[in-house]
């Protein structure tokens, strides 16, 4: 656990430097808003789609493929500076080594998060009412899940080649239903109506949680291995 | 004490090593050469529990590192064929990182950084980025970051290549100061006549196997670059 | 010993051809039609709550009748499988919804109702009204007004309440014989089963291989998963083609059920990309163990997706659940005996392809050799 903070410290710290990961995902949900903008602009001006409705889609579309994004750097960034085996040398356990990535990677992807909620009341005019903060609490929760797994899932990815476009393949199916549907959904609720209807979907998204940090915590051994 | 025991590695069908056997005692420094492919970088990997042997096994101190590799790493430390530093971080913030990382006290790192900076000779430049380093620098830091943690065995591949005349020295001096601490050291190697000098003893590996071994006196007598030679010959495996 | 596989091998072969046969004559000729929607009284009772009758248990959640049709025939005849679909589809297209309408349920014989419509006249009908979110509708069935196990074959619906019908008679709906599309489910479910199989069997390998550091165990792995989505591919085409019948459209994006599976096909194509994108056979199996293992959660999801607590809703048939009471002895037996064929298929296809992956690692094996020699 000790190494798990050790690791992340130094994940952010190297992060706020370079700002690599943050730059490039910083542009890709500034991005992903404006192509929201501009692509539902006749839905959302005749009234076609409640903005709510459009803003729950999109703001998990945005945290996901930005998260994909900077999951995969944070991996492919040790693997191609030929730092990984340095991490694997340390007298730290490889699981350890996942809590630590997981950590930094959710508080970078947390982070974007929070300015993608931001662009999106920018550029629909939008107003979260009192429930920005359940709005928030939510892209937290489900980004805990998404990392848990996505880290698991980018180190496996940056083992082959063509790792760029297998991440996305691998993860997406396994967190449309784990994440993006009750996160959708409960976030739909909490700015319609209240976070209280989608116990259901929290749970949901909770119990996976649980399930992806038990499998990356046991398995993450065997995939750095060299 | 380190011991490879009949290590036998396989990628997929092919044998990069084939029941190898080695041992560097307590205080020994073991060169190990070889043509390239040979499976020199695979061996060092095996031993610093990088990789996993397919059959054979490591023994340090007489218990297998793969019992428990956690606390085997803390006993080895290596310089690879890279130099495992963070380009965005400094000299001190990169050994920092590490000294933490095997778990060494936060509180003795204020001196012991700056020692070990000045050891290789970058102390005025360690609050400097890697980034701006060049590669002998790099390289100089490398060798602070795999004895930061005293280790019992150390492992280097290549570790001449790009280190000037001085850096060279530098780190003669240093895997003296190691080796008269007790340190079991493997140094692989292209260059016999640095070698030469530092050696107790040359293995040199072809085809998975060591084929020839010099000591002390038959590398005195020049046997080993003329042998060395010979196997080179043989072209890559 | 390899004499006797590969007599085991022949004699697995024929046995899952005759059994596929079988399965196909059963289907075909021997299992009836089953009845969809409400069977017998005593079935209707069990969802009956005082006065009120859950009408969801039968018909999901919503349906509409044919608005303009009062002035026609008398009785509309709907399958309860239609209300479900068409209840759903015309509700985006409800306007005129009169949305606090209370209805009168009668049950009824309809075995003695002339002159039924077409069910299957399909959404396309105009004007609609839907009972909006009311799951449970007033109705004046009671205990009292069905003996257990009459003959009570649908529902008569009305508007208003009691007798005071203010639209006059506006359809019953009960027993209906599904269409023969129905048949393919004697398919689609056991090869949903065998897919599932598959799947456990490659989180058993990879688990196993990541213990052991056996190829052999690789090697059951990823052949199971190869044949659990020829498997997994059957189901989701199959499906389809009943739920056109059934529900009026080839697929449902809304329905758990179906994109569940879906995503579990993808999954395991993953897993398969996975392996052609690293060289290194030891590579190849360690790391593609582990997605094999994290696969493996979209099974429950995709298999329970139609029983838990859904996220979304499915109208999907829950066959296990329901399998006690609403198949008829024969289709039961159609459906162990499908379900006992596609098992043994998929063991005998899980032995050639392990067979083929050893001849292909031994082929390489030779290859190199060859390669040595020169
Ligand atoms: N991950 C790997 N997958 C497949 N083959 C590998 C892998 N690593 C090494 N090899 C093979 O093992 C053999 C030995 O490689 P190794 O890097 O140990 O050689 P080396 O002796 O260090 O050579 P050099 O002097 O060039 O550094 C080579 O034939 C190489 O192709
Ligand atoms: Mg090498």
């Amino acid at each position: 656990m000790r190494a798990a903070l050790i690791i992340a410290a130094k994940d952010l710290k190297v992060e706020l430097r370079s700002k690599e990961m943050l730059s490039a995902m910083f542009l890709f949900s500034l991005l992903i808003v404006l192509a929201f903008r501009f692509g539902f602009s006749n839905a959302v001006n005749s009234g076609a789609v409640g903005l709510p409705e459009l803003a729950s889609s999109a703001l998990w579309i945005c945290f996901s493929f930005a998260a994909i994004l900077g999951m995969y750097t944070s991996f492919a960034k040790e693997k191609d500076r030929e730092t990984l085996d340095g991490l694997l040398l340390a007298p730290v356990d490889r699981s350890d080594l996942y809590l630590g990535k997981a950590l930094s990677n959710l508080i970078v992807v947390f982070f974007v998060d929070l300015l993608s909620i931001a662009f999106f009341a920018l550029f629909f005019s939008f107003d979260y009412g009192g429930q920005a903060l359940a709005v928030v609490a939510l892209a937290l929760l489900g980004s805990v899940t998404l990392v848990l797994v996505g880290t698991l899932v980018a180190a496996i990815s940056v083992n082959t080649r063509a790792r760029e476009a297998l991440l996305p393949i691998l993860l997406i199916p396994l967190i449309a239903f784990s994440v993006i549907v009750p996160s959708v959904t409960a976030t739909k609720n909490a700015m319609v109506g209240g976070i209280g209807d989608s116990v259901q979907q929290i749970e949901s998204v909770a119990a996976f949680a649980a399930i992806f940090a038990v499998l990356g915590y046991l398995t993450f051994d065997f995939v750095l291995e060299g | 004490m380190i011991d490879a025991m009949t290590v036998t590695k396989r990628f997929g069908r092919r044998i990069v090593l084939n029941g190898l056997d080695l041992k560097i005692g307590d205080g020994e420094i073991i060169a190990l050469m070889g043509p390239n492919g040979a499976g020199k970088t695979t061996l060092l990997r095996i031993m610093s529990t990088l990789a996993e042997p397919t059959r054979g096994d490591v023994l340090l101190d007489g218990k297998s590192v793969y019992d428990d590799p956690v606390i085997s790493r803390r006993s080895i430390g290596v310089v690879g064929h890279s130099t495992y530093t963070y380009d965005d971080l400094t000299a001190l913030e990169n050994l920092r990182f590490f000294w933490s990382l095997y778990g060494m006290p936060r509180k003795e790192f204020e001196a012991a950084g700056k020692a070990l900076l000045q050891r290789v000779g970058l102390s005025h430049r360690m609050n400097d980025r890697v980034a701006v380093f060049s590669k002998g620098m790099r390289q100089r830091l490398a060798i602070a970051r795999a004895i930061l943690h005293s280790p019992k065995v150390l492992l280097l591949d290549e570790p001449f290549s790009s280190l000037d005349e001085k850096g060279n020295e530098v780190l003669a001096q240093i895997l003296a100061e190691e080796r008269s601490r007790g340190c079991s050291i493997l140094i692989v190697t292209h260059d016999v006549q640095r070698i030469s000098s530092l050696a107790d003893r040359a293995e040199v590996l072809v085809r998975g196997k060591i084929e020839r071994s010099f000591d002390r006196a038959s590398i005195a007598r020049g046997e080993l670059e003329a042998g060395y030679r010979a196997s080179s010959d043989g072209g890559i495996v | 010993m390899r004499m006797d596989r590969k007599k085991l091998g022949t004699i697995l072969v024929v046995v899952s051809v005759v059994l596929i046969l079988m399965t196909v004559y059963l289907a075909v000729f021997f299992a009836p039609l089953p009845q969809t929607g409400v069977k017998s009284a005593g079935e209707i009772l069990s969802s009956v709550e005082g006065s009120k009758l859950k009408v969801a248990g039968f018909v999901s959640a919503v349906y509409s009748i044919h608005f303009g049709m009062l002035d026609g025939p008398d009785e509309v005849i709907f399958s309860l499988a239609d209300f479900r679909d068409y209840g759903r589809y015309l509700q985006a297209n409800a306007t005129h919804s009169l949305n606090q309408q209370w209805w009168t349920v009668r049950p009824i014989d309809i075995k003695s109702i002339s002159g039924g419509l077409n069910p299957r006249m399909g959404p396309n009908l105009g004007g609609v009204i839907v009972v909006g979110a009311n799951l449970s509708m007033d109705g004046i069935v009671t205990s009292n007004t069905i003996a257990p196990n009459s003959n009570v074959t649908g529902f008569s619906l009305s508007s208003g309440s009691g007798n005071d019908i203010t639209f006059g008679s506006v359809g019953s709906f009960g027993l209906m014989t599904a269409p023969v599309a129905q048949k393919i489910f004697y398919f689609h479910m056991p090869s949903a089963w065998a897919c599932y199989l598959s799947f456990g069997v490659t989180l058993v390998g990879s688990a196993l291989f990541l213990r052991t550091r056996d190829h052999k165990y690789d090697r059951v792995a990823y052949s199971s998963a190869e044949i659990g989505i020829v498997f997994a591919t059957i189901a989701i085409t199959t499906g389809p083609v009943w739920a056109r019948q059934e529900w009026g459209v080839y697929w449902r994006w809304d329905d758990m059920k179906l994109v569940t599976t879906f995503v579990l096909w993808l999954v395991y194509i993953g897993y398969l990309s996975l392996r052609a994108a690293i060289s290194e056979p030891s590579a190849k199996a360690r790391v593609s163990a582990v997605y094999g293992i994290l696969s493996f959660i979209t099974v429950p999801m995709s298999f329970l997706s139609s029983r838990v607590a859904p996220l979304l809703q499915s109208s999907h048939p829950q066959v296990i659940a329901t399998s006690s009471g609403s198949l008829s002895p024969q289709a039961g037996m159609t459906i162990g005996i499908a379900v006992v064929a596609f098992t043994v298929l998929f063991i005998t296809m899980l032995i050639k392809r392990v067979e083929i992956a050893e001849a292909e690692e031994e082929l390489e094996e030779l290859k190199r050799k060859i390669g040595d020699e020169e």
